[in-house]
């Protein structure tokens, strides 16, 4: 089983993800796209913690994959909303 | 108990909407207040959260393999992670608090105040329920056929983490 497969894999990809939204934050000069990224970043993140950290991957009982469906809808739901809400500020 | 995290995401997810709402109708006052955050800070606790849940993953794993030592073990660490977040958030409170930053100097600070104390209490919260749950497992209360009670604690824990993730670009690092 390669590493990116294990829960340590996947820890460690978060970091690493962590690090990248600080990196480019600091090194993007336009705001916007800087902050596209990082919520592009977030949203990736949040999946890997409900699908792997949570269990709701490969989920086959009808409970647990109606929760996966609300969880995965709500972290699109929201970043999907706040990229608009940046999206309105960067063109008042 | 998952009823009860959808509830919180919902809270949740109406705070970090407000928030970004608010923020577009003065995005300079946000871009300025935002500038004195120490962005490290935010990023050094995102990275103690994701250590925090990752302990509690092994934590589920190890009971499920019937190792209850090493589930109390990865237990225990997870709470060490949850009360250095404690603890560096405290500090970055104390140091907001010290320059004069209150919930009415401006609607930057009203939403950074009250969402990171929010969710500074559910991590609270987090810690009680998996100290519960580390009693319970300590006292043999777990077992490889019955481990429903460390796996409940953790997709709460795993619950204050995904906020934070969120939380974490949109108040520190989206300007």
């Amino acid at each position: 089983m390669s590493l990116m497969n294990t829960a340590t894999g996947r820890w460690i990809a978060l970091l690493l993800l962590t690090l990248a939204t600080v990196m480019f934050s600091v090194t993007l000069r336009n705001p916007y796209p800087a902050s596209m990224l990082a919520l592009a970043i977030a949203f990736i993140k949040g999946r890997l913690v409900i699908e792997h950290f949570m269990e709701m991957a490969g989920v086959t009982d009808r409970i647990s994959r109606i929760i996966h469906r609300i969880a995965l809808s709500w972290l699109a739901g929201v970043i999907g909303l706040i990229a608009v809400a940046y999206w309105i500020g960067a063109h008042p | 108990m998952w009823v009860f995290i959808m509830a919180e995401l919902l809270v949740f997810g109406i705070f970090f909407l407000s928030y970004a709402f608010s923020r577009s109708q003065d995005v300079a006052l946000f871009n300025a207040s935002q500038a004195h955050l120490s962005r490290m800070s935010g990023a050094f606790n995102t990275l103690v959260l994701i250590t925090g849940s990752y302990f509690v993953v092994q934590a589920v794993q190890a009971i499920k393999a019937g190792r209850q030592d090493a589930c109390v073990r990865w237990l225990a660490a997870a709470l060490g992670s949850g009360a250095v977040f404690l603890v560096n958030k405290s500090v970055e409170f104390a140091h907001a608090f010290s320059a004069g930053i209150r919930l009415s100097t401006n609607t930057f600070y009203m939403f950074y105040l009250s969402l990171t104390f929010f969710h500074f209490l559910h991590v609270i919260l987090g810690m009680v329920i998996l100290a519960a749950v580390l009693l319970k497992a300590r006292a043999g209360g777990y077992s490889r056929q019955d481990h429903t009670g460390v796996a409940t604690g953790a997709s709460y824990w795993h619950m204050v983490d995904l906020v934070w993730i969120i939380l974490f670009p949109l108040i520190y690092v989206l300007h």
